[in-house]
């Protein structure tokens, strides 16, 4: 006996979501306020590093300074890794976390 | 760039301090060890011990060229105006030097606000973080400019 239906797939084949979404997932580079670095200086280190203009590096600064973080850039891992390594050459207390 | 005799003998003997401290045998949990090299995570030792592998001889070397080129533009004692890569290992040396000496002195944002008093010795080591402060915002200016 056959039937005219169509077989139905036992399962449904939906790519595993975990293995697709995780190298899309961002990496972000956090800057934490310490109190030795001065203002000016943290400033000139985000226009250097990321070509950011003078007040979108000034709004970093402070929200580094006031808030105690700021997220300054984020990209795939390697970007990141790079971004955390220029961070700590300037001598600002950088660290990497998944976006979550 | 303008520095006193005195400013050249101060700077020289806190930078060759600093070139030992980066090549002495590390002491775990050294606070300026740790400042200089921080983590690259707050709670991934994995990621941590990854990026140290990829990256930490690099960092060490950086620092210790940056400090190398202010140590060798001091010892000339000629005060010819900086070139662009010898104001970037400035940057990064006086950074390291107020960063060591900050954590060193266990400095917070109170008593980096208290101006010290030069008339007490004990200041002294503050006066010196303020005076490379000044120093470094120089240079940050001139960049700017």
């Amino acid at each position: 006996m056959t039937s005219a239906a169509p077989a139905k797939p036992d399962t449904i084949d939906r790519p595993d979501q975990d293995e697709v979404a995780e190298p899309q997932l961002p990496w972000v580079v956090i800057v934490w306020n310490d109190p030795i670095n001065l203002m000016s200086y943290v400033t000139y280190v985000f226009q250097k590093l990321f070509g950011y203009s003078r007040d979108k590096a000034t709004k970093l600064m402070l929200d580094v300074h006031h808030r105690g973080r700021a997220v300054v850039s984020s990209g795939p891992r390697e970007k990141a890794e790079m971004d955390v390594y220029r961070l700590h050459a300037y001598g600002l207390w950088a660290t990497m976390t998944k976006d979550a | 760039m303008a520095l006193s005799e005195e400013e050249g003998e101060l700077l020289k003997g806190i930078v060759r301090e600093y070139l030992e401290l980066l090549d002495a045998e590390r002491e775990p949990g050294d606070p300026v060890i740790a400042r200089l090299f921080p983590s690259a995570s707050i709670d991934d030792p994995t990621l941590e011990a990854d990026f140290r592998e990829l990256a930490g001889g690099d960092l060490q070397d950086h620092k210790r060229q940056a400090a190398l080129r202010v140590l060798e533009y001091l010892d000339t004692g000629d005060r010819r105006p900086l070139t662009d890569d010898e104001q970037e290992a400035w940057l990064v040396a006086l950074t390291d030097l107020r960063l060591a000496m900050g954590v060193r002195l266990g400095v917070t944002d109170e008593t980096f606000d208290a101006f010290p008093n030069p008339n007490d010795p004990a200041q002294w080591p503050l006066a010196v973080l303020h005076y490379l402060g000044s120093l470094q915002e120089s240079l940050v200016a001139a960049l700017d400019a």
